[in-house]
Parts: C-alpha cells; sequence; structure tokens
C-alpha cells in the first residue's frame, strides 16, 4: 500500500524530533482529493434541495451549507486512495462551485428568513430581479445639432431577468444612455424620499475624447451594473414605476427629468439650507431634492410665496452656526450618529481590505516568480551536472521550486475568493451613502414643517392685530375688511400647506425608521456572510492545501497520527460547521 | 560553536569539548555578541570569537578575542594569497548604505555571515592550518592590529583587483582585434566549461536570490496590511456592537497577531533560507578570484617557459662565442629554470587544488541548500499551520453568531 511506503520513507529520513516537527508531519492520504470529494458530495446532495429559501446561505455557497444528512468523513484515513502525489488541481477545482453560487447571492433576496431553519409547506419563490450592463456601443446625437456630425455618447445595453409579474415578461433588454440613468436617479430621489436610495455613478467632467476610451467604459459599464443592481435588491425601489420604465421601455426614456422651473427655483433654497443642516455626507453624492410639498400648490403664486417665505427664514438665520432644524427624536439622532460612524469605519475597513487583497497578490506574484527561477536554476544544474552532488542538489531545487509555483497559484485562489467576501465591505459603504439623501430628505422636510409654522404664526398675530384694528373703529373700514379677508385666505392655504408637509415629514419619517431597521438587519446578515465566509477560506487553504503542499515538501520523520487526525477534524469541523 | 546551517564536512573532524584528550583534533569557532563602538562616524561593530579547540598551537581549551569586520578581511586577504586554488570562503559585503550599517537585522545578518565564513575555514583541512588563523583566532587586539595594518598596504587586494585580472583574462578577444600579443590560456575543454559554469551560475543563482529577497518583503507588506486590516476591523466592530461586534473584534484581533506571525515567518525566510542562498551567490564569486589566480599562474609559468626558452638560445649563443659572459649567463639560466619549476609546481598545486575543491565545494553547497529548502519549507508550514489555527479559533463565536 503506497500509504505504508510513504511511512517507511518518513521513518527513514530526518531524525529531528521536536513538538513543531511532529506537527507538520501529516499523512498524504488524510488530505487528499479523496477527503475533498467526500466534501463535495456532501454539498451537491445538499443543493440538490436547495431551492428553500430558508436553506438561502446553502445555495449561494456550498461552503455554507447546513449540516449535512449523511455523515461527515471521520477517518478518511481509512479510506484508501491512490493520491500520494502532491496536491494537484483537481483537488483545488473543489473550491469553483463557491464561484458560481456567489453569483446567484446578488439575485436572490432571500436575507428576510435566512437565520432559522424551519421548514414551510410550499414556499413562493422569493422574487427575483437581475440586470447586468453590457455591450457599451457608440451613438451618434441625430437631431438639432447646428455642427455636422453632432455629439457622440455611449449606449449601455441593459438585460433584465425576473420572475416579477409586475415586469411581464422573464427576460428582455433595452439601451440606455449615461444621462437616461441620471435622470432616473434623480425620479428615484424626488419619489421616494426618506429611503436608503444607493447613490448612482458620478457624472464625469471629462471631455468626450476621454469618454470613449475603452477603460472609462468599461469603468462606467461596471459600476452602472452596481447601481442597476443594488436599485434591484432594495424591496421597495425595485418595485417602482420608474426603475420598470427604465428596464423595459424600448426607445426614448419616458421620464422627464425634474421641472426645470422649480429646481431653478428652489435651487438657491436648497443650497442655503444644504449649507446649514450640516449634513457631511463623504459620498460626493449628496442631492436635496425640494420638492417639499406632496401636492401641488394650490395656485402658483401662493407655492412661490410659500417657498420665498422658506428661503427668507433660511436666510434670516444664516449668520447662526446651528441648523435651524429642530429635531428633537433622540432615537433618530442616535442612529444618524451610529450610521455617520459606521460609514467612517466601512470606509476604513474597506481600504485597508483593499490593502489586504493587494498584498495577497504580490505575495502569489513574487511567490511565483521565485519557483521560476529556481526552475531555470534546476534546469542549469542538470544540463551542466558532473557530479552527484549537483544533480541532488538540483532535484532538490526542483521540488521547491514545483511547490512555489502551485502555492503561487493557490495564493491566487485563495485571493480571489477573499476579494469575493471582502467586496461585502465596498458594498456595505455604497449602501450607507444613500442613507445621506435620505436623511437630509426628512431634514428639510421638517425644515418646511418648521418654517411653515413659524409662517402662520407671524400670520395669526398679523391677523389678530388687523382684527383688534378694525374692531376699534366703529366704522367698517373696506379696505381693512378686504385685506382681513385676504389674510384669511392665505392663513387657510398655509394650513393646508402646513398639514401636507407635517404629513410628507411622518411619512419619510416612518420610510426613514424602516429603511434604518432594513438597511442595519441586511447588512448584519451579509457581514455574518462575510466572516463566516471569509474565515473559512483561510482555513481551507491554509491547512488543506498550504500545509500539506510544504509538507510533502519536507518529508519529515515519523508520522503523527494524533496530528494527522487534528488536521482532518479540523477540516471536518469546517464542513460540518456549514 | 558550530551554529545550525553547518553541517559537518570532510577533514575538521567536530567532536564535543567533553571527550578525553585522546580524541581527535578539532577547532570550534563561533562568532557572537556584536556591540557597537566608537561614536560618530568612526563607530563600528565588535564581535566576540569564541574559539574551543584542543589543537597543539592552539591556547587553552577556550580563547575569547574581539574582532571586528576588517580584521576578518584581513583573515580573508591573506588566506587568499597564501591558499591559492582553495576556495576561500566567501564575506558578507561591506556596507554601503551608511543608514543601515547599525540596523539590528543588518548586524544580524552579518553576524551570521561572519561565523560561517570563520567556520568554513576552521573546518577546511589545509585552511585549518594556517597561521593566520591562528593569529586571527588567538593574538591580542593589539597585535590583531598592527598585523591589519602591516598587510593593508602592501598586500590588500581589493575584490575589485582580483575582478580587474579577471577582466584582462577575459579580454582576449579585444587584445587580438587591438593587434595586442594574444595572452596565454589554458586550452583545457573541461575547464573552459568549468569557467563558463561558474559564470552563468552567478547570473542564475543572483536571480534567485533577487526573488527570495523580494519573497521576504512580500511576508512583510501581507504581515503590515493584516495589521492595519485587523486595527480596521476592530473599529467597525466597536460600531457595530453586539455579538457581530464581537465577533468582528475577534476578527481584527486575530488579523494583528498574525501580522506578527508573518513577520516573524519573513525574519526566519532572510536568515535561513535567502540569506545562506546569498552566501552561495557570494562563495561563487569567490571562485572567480580563484579562477584569476589560475589564469594568472598558468601565465606566469608560460612566460617563463618563453623565457627560458630564449635564455637557452642566448646561452647556446654565448657558449658557442666562449664569452666570459657565459658563467653568468649560466647561472642566470640555471636560476630561470628553477623559477621555472617553481611556477609549473605552483600552477599544478592549484589546478589540483581547485578539481579537489569543486568536488568540496557542490557538496558543500548540496547539504546547505537542502538545509535551507528544508527550512524554507518548514516556515511556510508553520506559517500555514499558525493561520489556519488562528483563524479556526474564530468558529465557535461565528458558529454562535448564525444561531443568534
Amino acid at each position: 500500500m503506497e500509504r505504508s511506503e510513504n511511512q517507511q520513507d518518513r521513518i527513514n529520513s530526518s531524525k529531528e524530533e521536536s513538538e513543531e516537527e511532529i506537527l507538520f508531519n501529516l499523512d498524504d492520504s488524510s488530505l487528499t482529493s479523496k477527503s475533498f470529494s467526500n466534501y463535495r458530495s456532501v454539498m451537491t446532495s445538499l443543493s440538490d434541495d436547495s431551492h428553500h429559501p430558508l436553506a438561502s446561505p446553502a445555495d449561494t455557497d456550498p461552503l455554507l451549507s447546513p449540516p449535512s444528512p449523511s455523515p461527515p468523513p471521520k477517518n478518511p484515513n481509512s479510506d484508501n486512495n491512490s493520491h500520494s502525489d502532491p496536491l494537484t488541481y483537481a483537488d483545488v477545482d473543489f473550491m469553483s462551485p463557491i464561484t458560481n453560487g456567489e453569483e446567484a447571492r446578488s439575485a436572490e433576496n432571500p436575507r428576510e428568513e435566512s437565520e432559522s431553519l424551519v421548514p414551510l409547506s410550499t414556499p413562493p419563490p422569493p422574487p427575483y430581479l437581475k440586470i447586468t450592463v453590457s455591450n457599451p456601443q457608440k451613438e451618434v446625437e441625430s437631431t438639432n445639432s447646428i455642427v455636422p456630425g453632432g455629439n457622440t455618447y455611449v449606449t449601455y445595453l441593459i438585460t433584465t431577468k425576473t420572475n416579477m409579474p409586475e415586469f411581464g415578461g422573464p427576460q428582455f433588454t433595452v439601451r440606455r444612455r449615461f444621462k437616461d440613468v441620471v435622470t432616473l436617479s434623480d425620479r428615484l430621489m424626488e419619489g421616494y424620499r426618506g429611503y436608503f436610495i444607493p447613490p448612482r455613478p458620478d457624472k464625469s467632467v471629462v471631455e468626450s475624447q476621454v469618454m470613449q476610451k475603452h477603460e472609462f467604459v468599461e469603468q462606467r459599464r461596471h459600476a452602472l451594473e452596481k447601481y442597476l443592481q443594488r436599485l434591484a435588491e432594495h424591496p421597495v425601489i425595485r418595485q417602482s414605476d420608474e426603475l420598470r420604465v427604465f428596464l423595459q421601455v424600448q426607445g426614448k426614456l419616458p421620464l422627464l427629468p425634474t421641472a426645470p422651473v422649480t429646481s431653478r427655483m428652489l435651487d438657491g433654497a436648497t443650497k442655503l439650507s444644504k449649507q446649514l443642516l450640516g449634513d457631511n455626507s463623504g459620498g460626493g453624492s449628496v442631492r436635496i431634492q425640494p420638492q417639499d410639498v406632496v401636492q401641488p400648490a394650490k395656485s402658483r403664486w401662493d407655492f412661490l410665496r410659500i417657498v420665498k417665505e422658506m428661503n427668507q427664514s433660511v436666510s434670516n438665520d444664516w449668520g447662526g452656526s446651528k441648523p435651524p432644524v429642530n429635531e428633537d427624536d433622540t432615537e433618530f439622532l442616535q442612529h444618524k450618529e451610529r450610521l455617520l460612524d459606521l460609514e467612517k469605519q466601512l470606509t476604513s475597513a474597506s481600504k485597508q481590505a483593499e490593502s489586504f487583497v493587494k498584498a495577497q497578490q504580490d505575495m502569489a506574484e513574487t511567490m511565483g516568480d521565485f519557483g521560476l527561477s529556481f526552475i531555470k536554476l534546476t534546469k542549469y544544474e542538470n544540463q551542466q551536472a558532473i557530479l552527484e552532488t549537483q544533480r541532488k542538489r538540483a532535484a532538490d531545487m526542483k521540488n521547491l521550486a514545483t511547490s512555489a509555483i502551485k502555492a503561487s497559484r493557490l495564493w491566487r485562489e485563495l485571493n480571489s475568493q477573499t476579494v469575493k467576501h471582502l467586496d461585502t465591505l465596498h458594498d456595505q459603504m455604497g449602501l450607507i451613502l444613500g442613507v445621506h439623501t435620505a436623511f437630509s430628505d426628512r431634514s428639510s422636510a421638517l425644515l418646511t414643517v418648521q418654517t411653515l409654522t413659524t409662517e402662520l404664526d407671524s400670520l395669526y398675530s398679523q391677523a389678530e392685530k388687523l382684527e383688534s384694528a378694525s374692531s376699534r373703529t366703529f366704522g367698517s373700514d373696506r379696505s381693512k375688511t378686504l385685506k382681513l379677508g385676504e389674510l384669511r385666505e392665505v392663513i387657510r392655504v398655509t394650513e393646508d400647506a402646513k398639514s401636507c408637509a407635517t404629513r410628507e415629514y411622518e411619512r419619510i419619517k416612518e420610510n426613514n425608521r424602516t429603511e434604518v431597521e432594513r438597511l442595519d438587519r441586511e447588512r448584519k446578515v451579509d457581514f455574518k456572510k462575510m466572516l463566516k465566509g471569509f474565515v473559512v477560506n483561510q482555513i481551507y487553504y491554509n491547512c488543506g492545501c498550504f500545509l500539506k503542499l510544504w509538507h510533502i515538501q519536507r518529508k519529515l520523520g515519523r508520522s503523527g497520527q494524533k496530528l494527522q487526525r487534528k488536521a482532518v477534524d479540523m477540516l471536518n469541523m469546517v464542513v460540518e460547521w456549514f | 560553536m558550530i551554529t545550525t546551517q553547518r553541517s559537518p564536512t570532510g577533514g575538521g573532524g567536530l567532536q564535543s569539548p567533553r571527550s578525553p584528550s585522546s580524541q581527535p583534533p578539532f577547532l570550534s569557532v563561533s562568532v557572537t555578541d556584536p556591540a557597537k563602538m566608537g561614536n560618530g562616524v568612526q563607530a563600528y561593530i565588535s564581535y566576540k570569537v569564541i574559539t574551543k579547540t584542543n589543537f597543539p598551537d592552539y591556547q587553552g581549551p577556550e580563547k575569547i578575542v574581539i574582532r571586528r569586520y576588517t580584521d576578518f578581511v584581513w583573515l580573508r586577504d591573506c588566506l587568499f594569497k597564501k591558499y591559492k586554488g582553495i576556495f576561500i570562503p566567501p564575506l558578507p559585503e561591506k556596507s554601503t548604505v551608511e543608514k543601515f550599517r547599525f540596523s539590528a537585522e543588518f548586524i544580524e545578518m552579518r553576524r551570521q555571515a561572519l561565523d560561517s565564513f570563520v567556520n568554513r575555514i576552521a573546518l577546511h583541512h589545509e585552511l585549518q592550518k594556517s597561521e593566520d588563523l591562528r593569529t586571527f583566532l588567538q593574538a591580542d587586539e593589539q597585535t590583531m592590529e598592527r598585523a591589519r595594518s602591516q598587510d593593508t598596504g602592501i598586500f590588500k587586494r581589493k575584490p575589485a583587483d582580483l575582478m580587474q585580472i579577471f577582466r584582462d583574462v577575459q579580454s582576449k578577444v579585444s587584445d587580438v582585434v587591438l593587434g595586442k600579443e594574444k595572452p596565454v590560456e589554458e586550452t583545457n575543454p573541461e575547464y573552459e566549461k568549468l569557467k563558463r559554469y561558474i559564470f552563468e551560475l552567478e547570473d542564475h543563482l543572483a536571480e534567485a536570490q533577487k526573488h527570495a529577497y523580494r519573497l521576504v518583503k512580500r511576508h512583510r507588506e501581507l504581515g503590515q496590511s493584516l495589521a492595519d486590516f485587523g486595527k480596521a476591523i476592530k473599529l467597525l466592530g466597536a460600531c457595530e456592537g453586539d455579538a457581530l461586534g464581537t465577533a468582528f473584534s475577534e476578527l481584527g484581533a486575530k488579523s494583528e497577531m498574525l501580522s506578527i506571525k508573518l513577520q516573524r515567518e519573513a525574519h526566519n525566510l532572510l536568515m535561513n533560507f535567502e540569506e545562506p542562498l546569498k552566501d552561495y551567490v557570494r562563495a561563487v564569486q569567490s571562485i572567480k578570484g580563484t579562477i584569476a589566480e589560475r589564469a594568472n599562474a598558468f601565465r606566469q609559468q608560460c612566460e617563463l617557459a618563453e623565457t627560458i626558452k630564449l635564455k637557452e638560445i642566448d646561452l647556446n649563443k654565448l657558449r658557442l662565442t666562449r664569452s666570459e659572459r657565459m658563467l653568468d649567463a649560466e647561472h642566470e639560466y640555471e636560476e630561470l629554470k628553477a623559477e621555472g619549476e617553481e611556477a609549473t609546481r605552483r600552477f599544478e598545486t592549484i589546478v589540483r587544488l581547485m578539481n579537489e575543491e569543486i568536488v568540496r565545494f557542490q557538496d558543500e553547497k548540496t547539504q546547505d541548500m537542502g538545509l535551507a529548502f528544508h527550512e524554507f519549507a518548514k516556515g511556510q508550514a508553520r506559517l500555514a499551520n499558525g493561520i489556519a489555527d488562528a483563524w479556526r479559533s474564530l468558529i465557535p463565536k461565528l458558529d454562535s453568531l448564525s444561531s443568534s
């Protein structure tokens, strides 16, 4: 049996016997592809009943499946197999199911019931909306162009796959340009105030020449895909008309950008309130959409006047440094502070994760170069060998070199998995940026209410004065009566506006609350998954791959049965656990 | 004390110092305790050199002396001069960058290399008999200083000079082109092969060493990035709070711990793999010096042979004319012949020694490299195990997390 031959070899070689040495002396057969294929069979048996939404972590990531019905391999030693060769890539190919699974994860929305495993009888299929962006193409702006030849712009092919009934079809495509995305984003901001809407990709202040560069287009394509996918994952936004229209309606996008008159008018007000509200956003994509009333004002004059008043009250406070908004909801303020802190920490963690991933990549590359340089040395020594010692050295070198090259590949794989897991940090960071718009929606709504309240107070006191004045004179002063009438009309309109604004404010508050809950909940789920994935990944590669690889290299002393079992147990536990 | 890098080769004969006095002769040396001496520009590092031996000319069972880098250089130069044909063990380079001259790592690397150097000499069956070695190991500091400054002026040959000699030998092509007299070169095909082997080997080894050093750096960088990552994750955990927050904190703590393991492994890789590899490179460079000496000796021999021939012709002419200069000429001729024999003998010694040395060298390097590879694999395995263990310890925490 090959296994006993290996043991014999080991006994015959080095006599080092420190604990450390024994620790690394693992029998080949304990960590062979047979063990891995056991894992694999465990995984595939699980993925068969993986349509269960409650088994959600399982169907997306084979290594994260719940305990398998079949007994995990306790003694692979007893499973004899023919593999005593150094780790082959057949063993490591085992990891590929993870990559396939990861893609599916983003499209599904199984988060709501992911933690417990309560079986349901016939669960409805989870809503599924997957969007991909591809095939960028240059197009020419055809109409109204003074300059012949016109401007060029890029359109992207947006492909949607869904099982949601609103869309009326499982798959469809449409071509959109970046301007359309901006429109979509603006409309969503207006229409879904208080929600955590992911920020859209930046407009780029570049020349059209640069815009046509392949790299930039690819970057933008990727960013658009991420943005649209995030929208698709938001439980409320995914059902919006705006999104549906964007994804489905052929030809020109039938969404109007925000009415320019309104936005010009309200821009001044917004800018000031933005400065005063002190919402410091790190994302650089804060947009306060200034529609302060949901229902259109009774008359244009009234609306403008209200806005002017608001502008005035805002500018009156301009001298002061504290925000004019009197937010008294302490719970909200706590959440806000927490989320801002979280954003900061996420940004930092995300950055460090990037450095870490780069360092792993560098390790992979250098290990590979290192291995290659020794391959060259080996070849050379073999060519030139005159003495036996040279051949032996060449053989030793070859072992080292091939191990290093294998290690390099394993590092690369480890890293690509790591990237996928740690990407959660980037994703969460992106999601949390949506918080800023939601919170400033709230602030501006509150500001409106407070402004209108102040306005009403002054109107009432004006009315009182007028009334007391006119009651003192005996004859009816026709002009004063008229004025009072007008004033009372204004008061009525303002009262209406205020109750609208209050309703709007309450609505936004509620949206904020549910969104904070949702964000926190989903983030925790994602993070738990990230932690598990990351840890398992590291253990798998270090314990299962590297350890085995370098152990074989060393060909040390007597086999430590106890320690074989330790390493095997470690891997078993990892499998069982998931 | 012989360090773990050395494995006993032939010659030398290492025994435990506690064996009875009828034991075979042994010479055991160690270079330890680097200490900074002096201040400012004049500052240097001194080392303790401890000799344990039962050689007859050596003092006591144990002797300790203080030596500095230039003393080692002196020893190397003496040996190079007097033992032509033998591959003198290499010395670590002089430090070119002032900033790192006193860094702990540099000092440790140098100490290790110096220890290697002296031990290899002590183990070499010929070199260990050297008087200069004895002076180096036994003389008091003043004697050492005197010896060092004496030999500096006249005999000191920098490696640069040796390279120049060698380059002269190699520039035969240009000489021919320029119409100079073609310098004499051995026409031994085996030897040609050996020379080419040494040259190309140096290139290959230097490249491998470069990558090995980069690999050390990568370990350090990975360690650093893990430390930073761990810190950031811990802060993130503080933000999250409750069970998830604790999990993050533990992940962060493990990352920081692994960072330390990586730094340690980087150091291990440097000292036990990269340095021996660099040592290999230096050894090959040292052989080039010996090759140059051999070329020198060959040329001397040839030149003398030429001179002798000419002298013989001259002498015969004088004999025919019965000149009074004949006696003198005969005298000179005899002297020249003796010199010629001496030159031939020197050359042949070098050839013989080199043949032996090549075998010894290959043997030594196979052993040294075998050990270095072993250390490499052991280090990587240790690292992988450490990493797996660290992450594994998180599993209970993550387990409770998923059930919460």
